[in-house]
């Protein structure tokens, strides 16, 4: 119970200075924002000026404003876009589900083929399809994603016309064919490092004395892998996921400049271009919260994997 | 995190055997060319990589345009032939920032121990508890984009990680007799780390530098591919990635697709490299 | 008389150019504990393996292996299946090595039972808390539930023989299987061992480095040295008996009891 609440005081510290340094870089940007504020030159009286400098709290002190602007955050007002002039909670929440479901349907292709793989070359160690399977996913992730999804659309949606060349498309069987080719380029990374690990404590685990005792019991060789070697190596697979997804969530910022998708990816590039700094916070405040809550997630989830880590923590 | 291809290839002996390797001197020969490339582009690229030529948009492969052209008939092979030079030069900046910063952090963290250790240790947690993609927006969005910028954002997202590295292979290196030995007879703590520590380290250091120029190379390219990074009318590949896509609804994938594959053959060539390096050098990352 | 139970006859191994075993002759009968001693690196544990076929792909097997009369070097998988989960039960050294840390101690007893012999769930779990009964661990129903974290070694290593034993095998064999324990454990577990073969007639292979104990507990022991069987002798005979140069400079570097204990 302790630790469960040390964890949260933890996150809490954590948050707040992540967002205070967030907050902090955007108040020292060079620029003065009321410029991006009222845009047109011609505007720039001095009435006007005092009055977005006013609506915006511009004259208030650092941590005045940084307490406006956490407080506000934590009741779901973001604040309002320099650029759109609309609420930045509204941006966000119209750009979060493509964002979102792209992410998903890259983790399921991923998690599939990244912990098949990782399967397939463990159990045929020092092999042939082991040497194969390690080369060929740590030389596709050499090619950085945006190429993969380059090469991608230019291949499928272009040359052959199976795939939308961009959009993230309306309702499931649309979006998921729209989303297909951008899940792809953003699982390539992903699936090496994902079958690596995979591999990786799987082969540590064929060593090991119990898998050698089931053997011994008569146990099938199909048995022995899926409930003593890959049982005891989903530990490390399931946190190398996680972390993955994790930076994911704010990582699509590639695929989705690729792809032409309007998600949160998408918007981070436009608001650092139009210097929108509400939503360069809020954006980056979102991959902070994201990662948190899927750590936070494993670290929840790992016990029941391995009974081991929770009494390790109680007795620590 | 950034070890990650590294750690893959090093477990296994790779597609080729130890001895004769074919596969690194291939790759080693391919940098080599790039290299030479780079140096010399100005005397072999047959245009002028900046000239526009509205007679010649997106024209095909020819004799008088082996690669074609781009968007605004800028030849293709004179900018990716310049465009090494800028490629290249990047993340060897970063590289050289990232490796003088992280190596004196590192050292001095495993010579003093104390609070600097405490905070590097502090330090590298959370960036590697954070995506580092946060950190590198973040820079680029107070200081503003430009080639600079992102050399630096990634410069200073690296040197924790090297510090770290640094600081693992320092320890073990400065539990050795010599330095003792040199110690005693009253050298000081900054000629030996200069003089004996970093020379004895380079060797374990080496390997996973050539890596981290690999990544460093990709994170360019894509900072470059945002328009963070280089900008117009540079011929840096990430920016020509960028600039060339608008073709490919149009069906001209040259543009975009021959610097996108140029960056990914030389960091599939630099990843091998440094891999095998780290391997005959008997160091794990 | 009856076949033996394990009949190793002439085994040797080679990993490509090296040899660990040469011609090794083992014979064990029922009702009979055969020790096999020597230093380690000797070959004894690489014994018991092949005897198993429990060694990586790359080890090279000649010779012949009969457990329960069945041969072992030249079965298919099926046949090698079959013989593992009838006719042997192993015992490893390390019990916190030997039981899935993140398996319940009831699963891995009756893992055997249920997914090799396709006993119901609840018989094997009759079964099972019958036999940690026998093994002399209290409270069987908490155990059955509990994790190897949560034990201690002597119990695991209880819980290890147990799980042996689950498809009431004829021979056992067990690969230093108290050298873990502390001596008070050790005596206990050895008890334990005792009683079960006498009740049930079992054939052991008991592998030691401890002269003491070998002499002790055997009723013959063979002696290893870098993969030969250089002499074979009773286990009362032991420190009296023999005859080879190197048994002897093993059993004058045993400590005897007074001196350990002094």
């Amino acid at each position: 119970m302790t630790t469960a609440l040390r964890r949260l005081a933890g996150m809490a510290v954590t948050l707040v200075v992540a967002s205070f340094i967030i907050f902090a870089a955007m108040y020292a940007a060079p620029g003065d924002p009321v410029t991006f504020l009222i845009g047109n030159p011609e505007n720039l009286t001095p009435e006007r000026i005092a009055a977005v400098r006013a609506e915006y709290h511009l004259d208030e002190p650092l941590f005045v404003q940084y307490w406006l602007w956490l407080s506000g955050a934590v009741t779901g007002d973001l604040g309002t876009s320099f650029q759109y002039h609309q609420p930045v909670a509204a941006i966000m929440s119209s750009r979060l589900p493509a964002t979102l479901s792209l992410v998903a349907y890259a983790a399921v292709l991923f998690t599939v083929a990244g912990v098949g793989l990782g399967v397939w070359a463990a159990v045929r160690r020092g092999r042939v399809a082991d040497s194969a399977v390690v080369g060929v996913t740590t030389l596709a992730a050499s090619v950085p994603s945006f190429v993969v999804g380059i090469v991608l659309v230019s291949f499928f949606s272009v040359q052959l016309g199976w795939f939308p060349v961009t959009g993230a498309g309306e309702g499931f069987a649309d979006r998921m064919h729209h989303l297909t080719l951008p899940a792809i380029a953003l699982s390539v990374g992903a699936l090496a490092i994902v079958s690596r690990v995979t591999r990786q404590t799987m082969v540590e685990q064929f060593d090991s004395e119990h898998v050698e005792a089931a053997r011994s019991t008569g146990l099938a060789e199909r048995l022995v892998v899926l409930r003593h070697v890959l049982r005891n190596a989903w530990g490390p697979i399931i946190t190398m996921i996680a972390l993955v997804i994790a930076s994911m969530l704010a990582g699509t910022v590639v695929v989705e400049s690729v792809f032409g998708i309007s998600g949160i990816g998408s918007l981070l590039v436009d608001a650092i271009n139009t210097h929108d700094f509400p939503i360069v916070q809020a954006v980056l405040l979102y991959m902070v919260v994201a990662y948190m809550i899927v750590t936070t997630l494993v670290d929840l989830l790992l016990p029941l994997l391995d009974p081991r880590i929770g009494s390790r923590v109680k007795t620590s | 995190m950034t070890t990650t291809t590294a750690d893959a290839l090093l477990t296994r002996t790779g597609l080729a055997g130890r001895r004769r390797d074919p596969l690194f001197w291939i790759s080693t020969g391919f940098l080599g060319l790039v290299v030479l490339v780079a140096a010399f582009a100005p005397f072999i690229a047959p245009y002028d990589p900046e000239a526009i030529d509205f007679a010649a948009i997106w024209a095909p492969p020819s004799l008088a345009h082996p690669l074609g052209t781009d968007q605004l008939g800028r030849d293709l092979l004179s900018r990716l032939l310049l465009g090494t030079r800028e490629s290249l030069i990047g993340p060897f900046l970063l590289l050289v920032g990232a490796t003088v910063l992280g190596v004196a952090i590192g050292i001095v963290a495993a010579w003093n121990g104390g609070w600097i250790d405490v905070l590097l240790a502090r330090i590298t947690d959370v960036m590697f508890a954070f995506p580092g993609l946060l950190f590198v927006v973040l820079v680029i969005a107070v200081f503003g984009e430009g080639p600079a910028t992102a050399v630096v954002a990634l410069a200073l997202a690296y040197a924790p990680v090297i510090a770290k590295f640094t600081r693992s292979i320092a320890l073990s290196e400065l539990a050795r007799p010599y330095v003792d030995a040199y110690r005693v007879q009253g050298v000081g703590g900054g000629v030996i780390a200069a003089r004996y520590v970093v020379p004895n380290m380079a060797p374990a250091l080496l390997g996973y530098l050539v890596v981290l120029f690999g990544e460093g190379l990709m994170g360019l390219a894509t900072l470059s591919y945002l328009g963070f990074g280089a900008q117009p009318p540079s011929s840096e590949w990430g920016l020509m990635v960028q600039e060339g896509q608008d073709g490919i609804v149009l069906g001209h994938f040259g543009p975009t697709l021959v610097p996108g594959l140029a960056i990914s053959a030389v960091v599939v060539a630099v990843n091998i490299v440094g891999v095998r390096l780290s391997e005959r050098m008997g160091a794990r990352a | 008389m009856t076949a033996p139970l394990l009949d190793i006859v002439d085994l040797s191994l080679h990993y490509g150019d090296t040899r660990i075993l040469d011609r090794v002759n083992l014979r064990v009968s029922a009702g009979e504990t055969v020790g096999l001693v020597g230093e380690s690196g000797s070959g004894k544990s690489s014994t018991v393996r092949a005897a198993l076929r429990l060694l990586p792909p790359n080890a090279r097997l000649e010779g012949t292996v009969r457990i329960g009369g069945r041969e072992v070097l030249a079965a298919d998988a099926r046949e090698l299946r079959g013989i593992r989960s009838t006719e042997v039960g192993f015992i490893q050294q390390d019990p916190r090595g030997a039981l899935n840390p993140v398996r319940r101690i009831g699963d891995s007893l009756t893992e055997r039972l249920v997914l090799v012999h396709g006993v119901g769930r609840a018989e094997a779990k009759r079964r099972g808390l019958e036999l940690l009964e026998a093994v002399g661990i209290s409270r069987p129903e908490l155990r059955f539930r509990q994790y190897p974290h949560e034990l201690s070694g002597g119990m695991l290593q209880r819980v290890v023989i147990a799980a042996a034993l689950t498809t009431e095998p004829k021979l056992l064999l067990a690969d230093e299987a108290t050298s873990a324990l502390d001596v008070t454990t050790q005596a206990e577990v050895l008890a334990i061992l005792r009683d079960l073969q006498r009740e049930r007639g079992l054939g052991v292979l008991f592998i030691t480095h401890d002269l003491h104990l070998a002499a002790a507990y055997c009723d013959r022991v063979s002696v290893m040295l870098r993969g030969e069987i250089v002499e074979e002798l009773d286990g009362a005979d032991l420190f009296t008996g023999a005859t080879e140069p190197y048994t002897k400079s093993l059993l004058e570097a045993v400590p005897t009891i007074r001196e350990a204990r002094a």
